[in-house]
């Protein structure tokens, strides 16, 4: 038997499938890192953070919440006003911060009473003169890791964010070696003379045969 | 034939490994605070606005927090659980109204009755931002020490107050 060689589509279609199982394992993974459950959302909650958070930075420092329970109160007391560069650091944080409420949400773009406490504190904090940092680790420290809206690359997180990476290579190697081995694994078969002569005889079109045994 | 099964074993870990991060609730975070001093505070109570109230006063015997709020739909489920459970006087338990209107929580523990030996009024939420709190209702548990050994998001069951609670009320040392 006559083994065939990869065909010209198989390759590319394999690896298209290693990405893809492995990006959408990364991104339940994220939500698995030691602080966070998994947010169930798939491929798509990647695109957030930079999206939706370049897009929503218009939020109002007053604005009551936009659904507020009946009986809530958001008390909206001396938010400070900041600078523009306090404004953009703000606009920043808050876009790097999840709200736990709507989890796939910045605190920037959601309209929560959590989230707007959140950015009120961030305001206040900013205007007390606490670095960023400050900010982040205040908050980390009340609601875990997943607070923030991307892992942070430490020891916990090392495996998630290295994790695809590695298991891409690792298919990629057993992928190079299945294949050579595969093209070297076929030896030439030998037919004997007679079959070889037989053979090329069959082959020859039926036309053909029947003219030279005419002729 | 057996190293064809080897791509479908890597494909049965990965969903092995899916099915059980799905299978969680996402709603559910586990909270940083166990293990380190409940946060200092001093909030007005909500029956006497005058008095404050903080964490310090109940240092030396274990107490049970309980955030809520009237606007809360399932505070209403897991209410008639406190209401037994502070009738077993088994630990103090200290109700905080989560930025409520004073007069709707009053009203609410009016109508539905009062477990707590004390309650508190955070009406701007700042005390339950330094607890964590990002849905109500959530329990805490604080030892005799000040040290928030358990939380619990979400409305209570009778499983998580005894093998939760009463487990480590009785025994501190967990």
């Amino acid at each position: 038997m006559i083994r065939q060689p990869v065909t010209s589509l198989q390759l590319p279609l394999l690896i298209l499938t290693l990405i893809s199982i492995l990006m959408l394992s990364s991104r339940t993974v994220v939500a698995q890192s030691p602080a966070s459950p998994p947010a169930a959302q798939g491929a798509a909650s990647a695109a957030n953070p930079v999206a939706g958070g370049a897009a929503a930075l218009t939020v109002a420092p007053t604005t009551a919440p936009a659904a507020p329970a009946a009986n809530s109160v958001a008390v909206q007391n001396a938010v400070p006003t900041l600078n523009s560069e306090q404004e953009a650091r703000f606009q920043r944080l808050a876009g790097d911060l999840r709200c736990l409420v709507c989890q796939n949400q910045s605190i920037a773009e959601s309209h929560a009473d959590l989230a707007i406490d959140l950015k009120n504190q961030v305001r206040d904090q900013i205007a007390q003169g606490r670095t960023d940092d400050d900010v982040r680790r205040f908050m980390v420290d009340r609601y875990g890791d997943f607070v923030l809206y991307r892992p942070p690359f430490n020891a916990r997180t090392v495996a998630l964010w290295v994790g695809p990476f590695l298991a891409l290579l690792l298919a990629l190697v057993i992928l190079v070696r299945t294949l050579s081995r595969r093209a070297g694994a076929a030896p030439p078969q030998e037919f004997d003379a007679q079959a070889l002569a037989h053979a090329l005889e069959r082959l020859q079109p039926a036309t053909v045969r029947a003219k030279d045994a005419n002729d | 034939m057996r190293r064809a099964l080897i791509p479908l074993l890597v494909f049965g870990l990965i969903i092995v490994v899916l099915a059980l991060g799905l299978g969680r609730d996402p709603k559910l975070l586990p909270s940083p605070l166990i293990g380190k001093p409940v946060p200092s505070f001093a909030l007005a109570q909500l029956h006497a606005p005058e008095q404050t109230f903080g964490p310090e006063q109940l240092k030396g015997k274990p107490w049970v927090l309980n955030v809520w709020a009237s606007w809360c739909a399932e505070c209403r489920n897991e209410h008639p659980l406190l209401m037994q459970w502070a009738a077993q006087k088994s630990v103090a338990l200290v109700g905080l109204d989560y930025k409520d209107q004073s007069e709707a929580g009053k009203t609410w523990l009016a109508r539905f009755g009062n477990p707590y030996s004390v309650t508190l009024s955070d009406l701007q939420g700042k005390v339950g931002i330094d607890l964590g709190v990002y849905g109500v209702p959530e329990t805490f548990l604080i030892d005799a020490q000040g040290i928030i050994r358990y939380k619990h998001v979400g409305p209570l069951t009778p499983e998580v107050i005894e093998q939760k609670f009463m487990t480590l009320i009785r025994d501190p040392r967990g």
